[in-house]
């Protein structure tokens, strides 16, 4: 089991937390072209080595935050919160 | 290479079987093949096998990191079953499973093939309004899928004494499908590479494909590996949980991600399930195997992850949600724990499909990828000899992401 770092509880048991996926890359704007479009909305980055992914500490304080996790040792090496929209107050997945 | 019967049988008893052939051939790799394919699992060996057979192409090099069928095929749950919600995937799985059925006549070798029907344990109702809706669409399709009662279930299913009344969660229905079955897996592996070696195909295995090689006009020209350059105008990858790995090197991106998926298997005990039991409320479903052994599946880890291992909150959950039905089963003992690296794109149905790189095919996201093998191989190996794809296989190219034209399947996990 991994423990989380949740930016307001501390170190918590993995079972708190809900797992949403890796962080997506900032929005293209409008003028983007389809091919890039579509890129940006199905391609996830799938590395053997450091992916940076939010948590949602659902059966805690519901804090959304992002760590960055190796996905073969499970090493965890940075702990920021989620800024802006993303962390809205209904603490629902943006 | 000798046919197995039982006249050979016979007649390798008088020399104590010491002269029979080899199932495959080790020979050098050369420097060009017409077509490779990476990976000797389950699904790269049901391609180059139907592309010898069907297609009459036989000049393939299957390439191996490992050793043949030492990936995803040897970590499997060996579930055959075609209960899938979709009009695109049913008739794909519907297709495999009666591939399954006859595989063995085909192969000319023992799978341990046993149909023994899959029962869903439903606890929900939102889960039997789904599984109604899966058995509706199963009906026009060929895959049956027939709902029994309460009682009927505890009587098929023995041990299954919990889900009471008073329970967390009361059982309130279950739903069969008749068609499922179990099979040797190892067997897949091992008959696919015996039938293809033995048409001229060569599996060359520990050879690590380092990347893709791609020529000035931006098609594929061959592959690098560990020992050496292998030219070719046609290269499928067929890797499972490591296809963006591979794909990467040429520049190529995928919508799949990694997990890790994990089983259990319990000491072998006397005979008292014979069908294949899932609970896809609870996230668990296992069957008992020829030996007595339970081999039980649970959920995946939360996250990506190429690690085949499993984790203590992941084993336990299973157990306890098993022990849940099963209350008679806490005192077995498991014998054995592994974990297996699988890829899933977001509509959770799989990827046959030629790609922006001409001459570079992919098979992949096919998450629990046992009961497709040889559909999958069939339809890649259709898709790499004509360039298009057969009608099974047609919704499962990458166009339905260019598109946004998404194949949103519920049938493809068992546990969730």
């Amino acid at each position: 089991m991994l423990t989380l770092p949740c930016p307001f509880c501390g170190q918590r048991d993995e079972t708190e937390f809900q797992n949403a996926g890796p962080t997506k890359p900032a929005r293209p704007d409008a003028d983007v072209c389809d091919a890039e479009w579509i890129d940006w909305l199905t391609v996830p980055v799938n590395p053997i080595g450091y992916v940076a992914e939010k948590w949602w500490h659902a059966k805690g304080c519901g804090k959304w935050f992002t760590i960055t996790r190796h996905t073969v040792t499970h090493e965890i090496v940075t702990n920021e919160p989620v800024t802006g929209e993303a962390n809205n107050k209904n603490g629902e997945n943006p | 290479m000798g046919r197995f019967s039982a006249f050979s049988l016979a007649w390798h008893a008088l020399s104590h079987h010491r002269n029979w052939t080899r199932y495959w051939q080790n020979l050098p790799l050369a420097k060009k093949y017409d077509v490779l394919i990476i990976g000797a699992g389950g699904h790269g060996l049901a391609t180059a096998h139907y592309l010898a057979k069907n297609h009459g192409i036989a000049n393939v090099a299957v390439l191996e990191k490992g050793w043949l069928g030492g990936g995803n095929i040897a970590r499997n749950t060996v579930t055959i079953r075609s209960n899938y919600l979709r009009d695109e995937s049913l008739p794909f799985f519907v297709k495999s499973v009666s591939l399954f059925e006859g595989l063995a006549k085909d192969l000319n070798f023992n799978l341990m093939y046993s149909k023994r029907s899959m029962i869903d344990v439903v606890q929900t109702y939102p889960k039997m309004r789904e599984i109604r809706r899966r058995m509706m669409n199963g009906y026009l399709h060929g895959s049956s899928y027939s709902p029994i009662d309460v009682a009927e279930l505890r009587q098929r299913v023995p041990p299954l004494t919990g889900g009471g009344p008073n329970s967390r969660l009361p059982i309130i229905g279950a739903m069969v499908h008749e068609e499922a079955a179990v099979c040797r897996h190892d067997g897949v592996a091992w008959g696919y590479a015996r039938s293809a070696s033995s048409r001229g195909v060569e599996i060359h295995q520990h050879t690590e494909v380092k990347s893709l090689l791609r020529d000035n006009d931006g098609t594929i020209k061959g592959v690098e590996t560990n020992r050496g350059t292998v030219l070719a105008d046609k290269v499928a990858v067929v890797v499972s949980g490591h296809t963006t790995t591979i794909t990467q090197t040429a520049g190529l991106r995928l919508p799949v991600k990694s997990f890790n998926l994990a089983a259990f298997v319990s000491e072998p005990v006397k005979p008292l399930i014979n069908v294949i039991v899932n609970c896809p409320d609870l996230g668990v479903y296992l069957n008992q195997s020829d030996k007595g052994e339970l081999v039980i599946g649970g959920a995946p880890d939360p996250g990506q992850s190429f690690r085949r291992d499993v984790k203590q909150n992941v084993f336990e959950d299973a157990v306890v949600t098993m022990l849940e039905l099963f209350p008679a089963f806490r005192r077995l003992k498991l014998l054995r724990q592994w974990g297996g690296v699988l890829d899933i794109a977001h509509d959770a149905t799989p990827i046959i499909s030629t790609t922006d790189i001409p001459g570079l095919f992919v098979s992949c996201g096919w998450w629990g990828g046992f009961k497709a093998v040889p559909a999958g191989g069939y339809s890649l190996a259709h898709l790499i000899a004509t360039g298009q794809p057969n009608d099974i296989a047609a919704p499962f190219t990458l166009d339905r992401f260019r598109h946004l034209d998404f194949i949103v399947e519920s049938g493809t996990t068992t546990a969730r």
